[in-house]
């Protein structure tokens, strides 16, 4: 078996409560690295099209890396791989905590869970004795995931879910330490398997081709973390918080379901305001990351609690107008407790508070008022009155209650917190992004909006080529699995120093906006590695990867996931954006929104697609793609 | 000409609010009016605004580049961080 990785894969049946340890295929590993890459290509061969993703033949697929269980910076994160009930297309999630170290410990890459058990069930895997044990969890259902958590005690790694995903909330998710595997209802499948945890232990060690090699480098980077102004600064300072006020200056943050993108308590939900006001945050982090982005903040009746963090604030406060990070941050442990993916909920209770201004939805809520939201947080958890509907996301909403042109997904999932009227390749991003509207599956608006160098946002200039450099490179982030926050750090320390008022950052900026051949050059290097991902990867492995190959992988990911959607039946008309984006303005310069029929054609044509999305043979080819 | 103007958390903490209402017809009259704000000490002016940018509603424009700039009537002009990670 290639470095890096263990060299099994655990298959757990719970219709028939059998498991086997099967050896992990090392081409696999080869072409689609681990995490989300594997993850995909196993829920690709082993479901016919139309799966139903709440039925006991859409397989749950828990995947690491090869980078999982080292202590790179950003390195412990697993996958979550399945298919979405909440699009009916890809579903996928990564996640922080302690599971993905739990699960190389235990000396397993991947655990694919099939079947359904009759009753609650929890499953445990001692990795040293080879075991795997089946057990009641019906005393566990119904509590809360940090409850949970508590009581199968801090020794082992937990993976488990809340009400919402007993309840099979569409966007439910799986929680584990504070952290929580959100997007597209992984949590939904996991609880329409009934099974509430997967604990995983052992005391194996990774495997490295070059382990030395590794420690010192490793060192260096620390270095160059600490020492930078996001990874280092304005990351540690103020968490991922700390672009609330940027988003809001540059008029994308999502204010009043999609409505506005600026909100004028902005500061109150930002950052520097948790930093210095009541809430005094304190830093958190994922195990063996510096960068320590999570807050700790103190919430009434609960003491010290994870603290909200970016999407969260937009989507749960500006979003619903509301400026109080308190109130935020207690809807915000609700959530992560009872299990459930805040920016959908928070785009759905947007969307919700819309319909009810418009007197299309019988609710006493209301934009800026908080009232009632804390009740019918736990009233969707438990699809209870008006939660039952909200459980399902805004999509299934429009369709039932009205409002499709303000509703705020794409594909089915609700969008991330940058508005892509004031970010035109995020916009191209989210509407191709396969598992629907998000922001780290690729994540343009840095080099659009809130980096220290920033593109025009709103000519079509790089529109095409930057999606798709970030989608690629998103893919193998999230195969490795590492956290897409180490993208950040590409852009120097040097170019954050730059004052940027003066020529030669305009000079920069500018010739940025040209580098189309540049980033086409990024997509073809196969020299010797240069980031510290790349570098990592090929001293653990002992393959060489540069960004080449990590385009070139990423790529293929990106395509199987492509035709995996395809034959789920999804087509390039759910390659769209929310007409509300489309063509309402938000910027005063402008009668439109976003132009996304004037990029999509370069972008499927950049893509190797054909005019209607369709990977064509000759691209699937090349990237050896087999389908 | 009277504008919004929204500053970084960190001038706020000088000025003691984070929003303004000041009048000016240019960027670069507003960016005076900022600064006069801080006419017993230049310089701390001068360290929190070396990294960030202005936006007027929204659309970035870089205060040493295109001060002059026209405004309208009810713009917000804001001062924004350069660079930020969420
Ligand atoms: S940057 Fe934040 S989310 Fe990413 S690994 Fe570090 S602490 Fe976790």
């Amino acid at each position: 078996m290639i470095k890096g990785y263990a060299g099994r894969l655990l298959e757990v049946d719970l219709s028939t409560k059998k498991f086997s340890f099967e050896p992990l295929d090392e081409e696999t590993a080869r072409l689609y690295i681990g995490g989300k890459g594997y993850g995909t290509r196993l829920l690709y061969d082993r479901t016919e099209a139309g799966v139903d993703p709440l039925g006991p033949a859409n397989p749950l697929i828990f995947s690491t890396g090869p980078l999982n269980g080292s202590v790179a910076p950003q390195s412990n994160r697993f996958a979550v791989v399945t298919k979405s009930p909440l699009t009916g297309g890809i579903g996928n999630a990564t996640c922080g905590g302690s599971f993905a170290l739990g699960m190389k410990k235990a000396g397993i890459d991947v655990l694919v869970v099939s079947g359904r058990s009759e009753r609650p069930v929890r499953i445990e895997v001692d990795g040293d004795g080879n075991h795997v044990e089946f057990l009641d969890a019906a005393d566990l259902w119904g509590k809360g995931t940090y409850e949970t958590q508590e009581l199968l005690g801090k020794k082992k790694n937990h993976a488990v879910i809340g009400p919402a995903g007993e309840n099979e909330v569409l966007f439910a998710g799986i929680v584990s330490n504070e952290r929580i595997a959100g997007r597209t209802g992984v949590g939904a499948v996991m609880g329409s398997k009934k099974l509430k945890a997967v604990s995983v232990w052992g005391s194996r060690k990774l495997d490295m081709e070059d382990e030395d090699k590794f420690k010192a480098y490793t060192k260096e980077v620390r270095a160059i973390f600490k020492d930078h102004p996001v990874l280092g600064e304005s990351m540690k300072r103020f968490g991922t918080a700390g672009i609330v006020n940027t988003t809001n200056g540059r008029n994308i943050l999502p204010t009043r379901n999609f409505q506005k993108g600026h909100f004028d308590d902005a500061m109150k939900i930002s950052g520097e305001w948790m930093e210095e006001n009541d809430l005094k945050g304190v830093k958190t982090s994922c195990i063996h990351c510096p960068v320590t982005c999570g807050r700790d903040v103190e919430v009434e009746g609960k003491g010290r609690v994870k603290g909200p963090e970016y999407e969260t604030l937009a989507l749960m406060g500006s979003n619903l107008e509301i400026g109080d990070l308190k109130k935020v941050s207690e809807w915000n442990y609700h959530a992560d407790d009872l299990g459930m993916d805040t920016i959908s909920l928070g785009g759905t209770l947007g969307f919700a508070m819309e319909l009810g201004e418009r007197g299309m939805l019988d609710t006493k809520l209301h934009f800026g008022d908080p009232a009632g939201v804390t009740e019918l947080i736990q009233d969707i958890a438990h699809r209870r009155g008006l939660g039952a509907d909200l459980a399902d996301g805004s999509r299934r909403m429009s369709e039932k209650l009205g409002g499709r042109e303000f509703a705020p997904h794409v594909k089915g999932l609700e969008l991330s917190a940058y508005d892509p009227r004031g970010s035109f390749a995020q916009g191209l991003e989210y509407a191709t992004t396969n598992r629907g509207g998000c922001h780290v599956q690729g994540a343009s608006m840095y080099l659009e909006s809130v980096g220290p160098l920033t593109i025009n946002p709103r000519n079509l200039k790089l529109k095409a080529e930057l999606p798709i450099v970030q989608q690629n490179l998103a893919c193998t982030i999230n195969s490795m699995v590492l956290c897409i926050f180490t993208t950040y750090g590409i852009v120097p320390k040097q170019i954050h120093e730059m004052d940027p008022n003066s020529w030669k950052y305009r000079a920069l900026a500018g010739a940025l906006e040209n580098s189309g051949p540049l980033f086409r050059w990024v997509q073809s290097i196969k020299g010797s590695p240069l980031l510290w991902f790349e570098k990592w990867l090929t001293m653990i492995t002992g393959t060489k990867f540069s960004s080449g190959h990590l385009q070139e992988i990423g790529g293929r990911i990106f395509n199987l996931e492509r035709m995996f959607n395809l034959r789920e039946g999804l087509t390039a008309a759910d390659d769209n954006l929310p007409d509300r984006i489309l063509h309402e303005p938000i910027f005063s310069d402008t009668t439109s929104g976003h132009p996304l029929d004037q990029l999509l054609p370069s972008y499927y044509k950049k893509r190797g697609w054909s005019a209607d999305g369709v990977p064509t043979k000759r691209t699937l080819d090349k990237l050896k793609v087999a389908v | 000409m009277p504008v919004h103007v929204e500053v970084t958390y960190d001038m706020s903490k000088q000025l003691g609010t984070h929003r303004l209402e000041l009048s000016g017809n240019t960027v670069g009259e507003i960016v005076d009016a900022v600064r006069a704000r801080f006419a017993d000490d230049p310089d701390v002016f001068e360290k929190l605004t070396a990294q960030t940018a202005v936006a007027v509603n929204g659309l970035l424009v870089r205060h040493g580049d295109r001060l002059e700039t026209k405004l309208a009537d009810g713009d917000r002009v804001s001062f924004v961080k350069a660079a930020a990670g969420g």
